[in-house]
């Protein structure tokens, strides 16, 4: 088991190297130049001077070649510097470490919602095959999986927020408020449009793969086994089919999480809550290079984690991997 | 000897894509305490859902018909709700299924898996539960059994497997168990295995048994009668020596002709009798006598329904072959 993991942790290193290189690979070839993006940003302390650039060019190492670059890059990476922020004018690394808790916030609270509602629904609808309740599920899944998130976004903030007033409309707090409680409650108010919204987005779908998954086990031999041994349905459900159909659906899951920090790029883009996703976006459309590199490997990070708590998740219910892997 | 299951008329039905079909009518069947019954037959007569209606295991589309009536211990099977019929269900009625290899739950280890009858239909906890599991273990021939049921059913040959099956079968010591093709799924060698530990076992418990099988060999090692199925009927029913030395129904003579035998010696080998053709679906049995189209003696009476007629002692045939011979 722990050689297991070791090695399955060992792999992730090549791997991280290899994104890494294709991210900066591409961002280098992203048109446009750093001095000139520096110019326009601020006219007056930049000279137009050949000379004068020329100088800057080499102090910058911006004529370097690609792989010395890269290597300079991984160099200072590698050291814990990220590199400085030509657009918040500040160390990247100051910036993310602001803004990453707002971020963990809201997408691990979304991604505990979806749990909370795929998991009920998709079971219901499941066990109560082709009832009027699966039917009115599918319709709302298939509308789910169909629509945008910003859309659904939208159409929150106009019902909740404009017509019924009962959360604020953007942003992450609210200034001049004292004392613990009212600080956390107001928090929390303001969390719960873009969690509820990013979190049930991804509903329909898990709903969907849930209810294929314990549709396709509750037909199996052992599941007949414990009722012919007496297990009242209840049981049967939950500690004889669902465990074996959690299988799958550990893996999709934990292997979504990095789509809940891509669909915060757009869902914190429309409420307005500085975490990393509006960073990431205000980075790419400046051409802010440092950040908008550190962010992309951010996310990759976040991918492979999740590859490796979807595989351990896994090895921990099903003894077959369990067993199998002990040796390896 | 006492009655402790009667069943009476038996009609399942499904509601399908098809329309309503029905693949099993018209069978009624009784067993005493510490008998054994047989019911044998090809695939798709309708064996194993007579089997299941029992104990209520039936899928969720089919339906029994108005006349069908069983009676388990004198109590109407049908009339029970899903508290009472969990209780009988693993504790006075338990059933053995074919596939080893699938019928355990592949996440909880074989001691959970026993002990959870007993939790539930005894009331033990856990330890109680494990030791007994353990003994039962034993019973059914496992070694090591204290090592065995921290092990996983992926850590089991198909013969172990069925051996923890009919452990957990046995557990509370039903008075009926089911055993649908116990042994189909398993090697010879581990058949015979598995078969003399079920007749010692059902012997030792007096547990009423049926046993489900297309392989008469089977039936001729464990049963004391037989009932044929054909098509959802009773064709033939009769205690065993009845069957194998005087079958009377065209279709038990064929399924008894239709067992290879072993012969060395060039002179003796002739060729395999076989039943040409196939069970029809149960959305388009044949008029009369369903077993007609395929029957080498069919005769014009056989293009209707022939009723059962019953010959010396319990034993009695559906065919038109045996009219007037009726006692």
């Amino acid at each position: 088991m722990k050689v297991y993991f070791l090695k399955r942790f060992l792999e992730l290193i090549p791997i991280f190297f290899a994104i890494s290189i294709i991210i900066f690979v591409i961002m280098n070839s992203m048109p446009g130049d750093p001095l000139l993006q520096m110019r326009m940003q601020n006219p007056r302390v930049m000279t137009n001077d050949p000379e004068r650039m020329r100088e800057l060019r080499e102090y910058y190492h911006l004529d370097d070649p690609l792989p010395v670059k890269y290597f300079t890059w991984l160099k200072s990476v590698l050291t814990g510097d990220l590199g400085y922020s030509s657009m918040y004018k500040s160390p990247v690394i100051d910036l993310i470490a602001s803004r990453l808790p707002n971020t963990l916030v809201l997408t691990i609270t979304a991604w505990l919602i979806g749990l909370i509602f795929a998991l009920p629904i998709g079971i219901i609808s499941a066990v109560k095959k082709y009832s009027a309740f699966d039917y009115t599920t599918t319709v709302f899944a298939f509308i789910g999986i169909s629509l945008p998130g910003f859309w659904f976004a939208l159409i929150a903030i106009i019902i909740f927020s404009v017509n019924l007033g009962w959360f604020p409309v953007s942003g992450m707090a609210t200034y001049g408020i004292r004392g613990f409680w009212n600080i956390f409650a107001d928090r929390l108010r303001h969390l719960v449009l873009p969690a509820f919204v990013l979190g049930l987005v991804q509903v329909a779908s898990w709903v969907r793969y849930i209810r294929t998954s314990l549709l396709e086990v509750l037909d199996q031999d052992y599941v007949r086994t414990a009722y012919a041994k007496g297990v009242p349905d209840r049981k049967v459900i939950i500690k004889h089919a669902l465990k074996n159909a959690m299988i799958p659906i550990i893996t999709i899951i934990a292997l979504d999480i990095p789509y809940f920090f891509g669909g915060a790029l757009i869902i914190e883009t429309v409420f307005s809550w500085p975490g990393m996703g509006r960073l990431m976006y205000n980075a790419v459309i400046s051409s802010d290079y440092n950040l908008a590199i550190s962010c992309l490997m951010f996310l990759a990070i976040i991918t492979l984690i999740s590859n490796l708590v979807a595989d351990f998740l896994y090895v921990m219910v099903d003894p077959r991997i369990r067993m199998g892997r002990k040796g390896a | 000897m006492e009655r402790i299951l009667e069943v009476d008329n038996l009609e399942i039905s499904f509601r399908t894509q098809l329309g309503k079909i029905t693949p099993v009518d018209g069978v009624s069947f009784g067993l005493s305490r510490g008998e054994t019954l047989g019911i044998v037959g090809e695939s798709g007569c309708g064996k194993t859902i007579t089997a299941f209606s029992i104990i209520k295991l039936l899928p969720k589309n089919a339906f029994l018909g108005d006349n069908t009536k069983i009676t388990f211990r004198g109590r109407d099977i049908s009339t029970l709700s899903s508290e009472e019929l969990q209780k009988i269900r693993g504790k006075s009625i338990s059933m053995v299924f074919q596939e080893p290899m699938t019928s355990l739950n592949p996440l909880y280890t074989i001691g959970w898996q026993i002990s959870e009858v007993y939790r539930l239909h005894e009331g033990l906890d856990e330890d109680a539960a494990m030791k007994r599991s353990i003994e039962m273990l034993r019973l059914v021939g496992i070694p090591e059994p204290q090592k065995r049921v921290k092990e996983f059913p992926h850590q089991l040959s198909g013969g172990m497997r069925q051996r923890v099956m009919i452990a957990m079968a046995l557990a509370c010591s039903p008075e009926l168990l089911i055993a649908d093709e116990p042994t189909t799924a398993l090697d010879v060698t581990i058949q015979a295995q598995v078969l003399e530990l079920m007749n010692e076992l059902k012997n030792k418990f007096s547990t009423a048994t049926i046993i489900i099988t297309h392989d008469l060999g089977v039936i001729a090692e464990m049963c004391d009668r037989v009932l044929v199925m054909y098509a959802g009927q009773i064709v033939e029913s009769g205690d065993i020596f009845d069957i194998f030395d005087k079958p009377m129904h065209p279709y038990t003579k064929g399924l008894i002709n239709s067992i290879p035998k072993i012969e060395i010696s060039k002179k003796d080998q002739k060729k395999l009798s076989v039943i040409d053709g196939y069970v029809p679906h149960p959305s388009s049995f044949p008029d009369g006598c369903r077993f007609r189209p395929r029957c080498p003696t069919a005769f014009e009476k056989c293009l209707e329904k022939p009723p059962m007629i019953e010959s010396e002692g319990h034993h009695s045939v559906r065919c038109w072959l045996f009219e007037g011979d009726d006692m």
